[in-house]
């Protein structure tokens, strides 16, 4: 866990580090997800340079895609793209997009940044998981925002229906969108009793608790939620780990200052 | 080029029943190919398919944008989805997802669109397209075709399974004319251009099963003593080079392009840029549907409305033929 605890701070210098070099960015969206995305490359997939490579793994899909500092971050962090390369980030020509984008950079499993669209994607190399029947797992990691989408709804009722429990569906639920916090633009919770009238699996647990998050993955990722797709509801905090940015719904679209990166480095390496 | 027989010996051909039939062969040839509906499976003659592949047919209900992502998962996964529903439905509700789930990451799912234009008749304007090959068009990187015949379609199919990346294949509801040869080996790919009647006055484009209808309005003025080249396209995006060709031996005369779509976005704007990127200059006389939505009426009825068939077109050709 401790080796986990220093990747994901390792995670949080790199975002802030890209945001700084590219002059714009998404950093509130980026450092409350950086648990989640370690937890599932580090921990669950054990990726590596060569990982993406093999046809049977795991796969993950970031859904909400202005998150992509904090997956270049990991990226680098478990070695399957090179670290100097985040210093690219949004710069003309450069494979780091500003969201994802999987012909450019192929260890993105798939191009994302119109909100809503990743979770029918990862429910279609579900039904493919099923279909040849490999014992892995399709992730979505979603922003509590993008779930205001209609799709994202047609994609959890029918795999609900249709029982398809090779999908985990994970809620970065750190309570603001782009416009404000959730209940200002448009309240969704309680999110639990929806989902299971849907028919999945839920777990809801602390999102910056390393421990919990991946003992939920580890849940999701077995046969105990039965034969139900898997809801992770990560309570996490906007700007998670940097005290001037966390829970503060400015810091969804912002740019890092070089004072506000030396500050947030220190806040974070400690 | 290849020079196909004006007359209809064979009858008339529901392009749907002969997917029905191609997406059979294609299956068993391929077992990567998955096969996805929205709730209109029997209207996309799939039914059969299921039958026969249970495990491969999805039906993900009136969810049309699921539907389209889901498909990119399956491309992503090494599947081959095809993605079928009403043109309308596909193109104007997930017009989003087949652009970034599908179109910006290059996936190979291939989507059809059922009931294109306005011959779907009587249900009216909501379940009719006018603009779905604008809208496919538009998207970078889809390849869009309009077959003009059952036999061209079947053609089409061996092209688009061959074929990596996206593509999207309109098809009308009604039997319509065979107008071109049976299809000779499952190798055989589409025609860039088809000869359809032989003419010397005025040279036209046409595409879709529409076609019928202009080689009918042809034959009515050879009679009359006006002579119209008829040529089909099925291939709109990329239009072959070789189409540049035939409208340049045509330089100083007229040239129309008969379309069941709206004359923006369809083969009139693909033309014309064909022919502005080779150096041509020239005139299109746009026979389509004007900036409108279409409505409820007899297929027939409908496309003499709009002047895309009987006597209705048989005067616009008249008069751009002199010019």
């Amino acid at each position: 866990m401790e080796k986990l605890e220093a990747s994901a701070r390792r995670i949080r210098a790199h975002i802030l580090t890209q945001i700084n070099a590219a002059g714009s960015g998404h950093p509130g969206g980026s450092m409350s997800c950086v648990e989640i995305l370690a937890a599932l490359f580090s921990h669950r997939a054990a990726a590596g340079a060569g990982w993406f490579g093999r046809n049977a793994r795991d796969h993950v899909i970031l859904s909400k895609g202005h998150a992509a500092p904090a997956l270049y971050a990991t990226f680098a962090e478990v070695g399957m793209i090179p670290e100097a390369e985040l210093r690219t980030l949004r710069q003309l020509g450069s494979r780091l997009q500003g969201h994802p984008d999987r012909t450019r950079l192929p260890e993105v499993e798939m191009s994302t940044g119109s909100l809503g669209q990743g979770l029918s994607v990862s429910l279609g190399i579900a039904l493919a998981l099923k279909l040849r029947k490999e014992p892995f797992y399709s992730y979505a990691i979603l922003g509590d925002g993008e779930i205001n989408s209609g799709q994202i709804w047609e994609a959890i009722a029918y795999a609900g229906a249709n029982r398809i429990d090779r999908l985990v569906a994970i809620l970065d639920a750190n309570g603001i969108q782009n416009d404000g916090r959730i209940e200002e633009v448009l309240e969704l919770r309680p999110y639990a009793p929806k989902l299971e009238a849907f028919g999945w699996a839920v777990r809801e647990f602390d999102g910056q608790n390393m421990a919990e998050v991946v003992d939920a993955v580890d849940w999701a990722s077995s046969d105990a939620p039965g034969d139900k797709p898997r809801f992770l509801i990560a309570h996490t905090t906007k700007g998670a780990g940097v005290s001037f940015m966390a829970d503060r719904a400015d810091w969804h679209s912002h740019t890092v200052s070089d004072e506000q990166l030396k500050a947030g480095l220190e806040e974070v390496m400690g | 080029m290849a020079a196909t027989p004006t007359n209809v010996p064979e009858g008339y051909v529901s392009l749907r029943d002969v997917f029905g039939d191609a997406i059979m062969a294609l299956g068993a040839r391929d077992p990567r190919i998955v096969m996805l509906d929205a709730d209109l499976a029997s209207s996309t003659r799939t039914m059969k398919f299921k039958k026969t592949y249970p495990d491969r047919h999805y039906n993900f209900g009136i969810a049309e944008q699921n539907m389209v992502g889901a498909a990119a998962g399956f491309a992503i996964s090494g599947y081959i989805p095809f993605v079928n529903t009403f043109a309308s439905f596909l193109t104007r509700r997930a017009c989003d997802q087949i652009a970034i789930s599908v179109a910006y990451p290059k996936l190979n799912v291939k989507f059809f669109g059922f009931h294109g234009g306005i011959n779907l008749g009587e249900d009216g304007a909501t379940q009719q397209a006018v603009e779905d090959l604008a809208i496919m068009q538009g998207i970078p990187g889809i390849r869009c075709y309009a077959p003009i015949d059952g036999n061209d379609l079947a053609r089409v199919m061996n092209e688009v399974a061959d074929v990596e990346g996206p593509t999207y294949v309109r098809l009308s509801r009604f039997p319509s004319p065979l107008l071109t040869p049976k299809v000779a080996s499952a190798d055989e790919r589409a025609a860039a251009c088809r000869l359809l009647t032989e003419g010397g006055d005025l040279l036209v484009f046409t595409t879709s099963t529409l076609a019928a209808k202009v080689i009918e309005a042809a034959a009515a003025l050879k009679a009359e003593g006006i002579g119209i080249r008829v040529l089909g396209i099925t291939r709109l995006k990329p239009l072959g080079e070789e189409i540049a060709a035939e409208a340049e031996e045509f330089a100083g005369k007229s040239i129309a392009v008969v379309e069941e779509h709206s004359i923006h976005g369809g083969l009139a704007d693909g033309l014309s840029a064909l022919l502005d990127g080779a150096g041509i200059s020239h005139r299109i006389e746009r026979i389509g549907v004007p900036d409108r939505f279409g409505e409820s009426g007899h297929p027939d009825a409908l496309l003499e409305a709009f002047g895309l068939a009987g006597a209705p077109l048989r005067e616009r050709l008249k008069a751009a033929a002199r010019g």
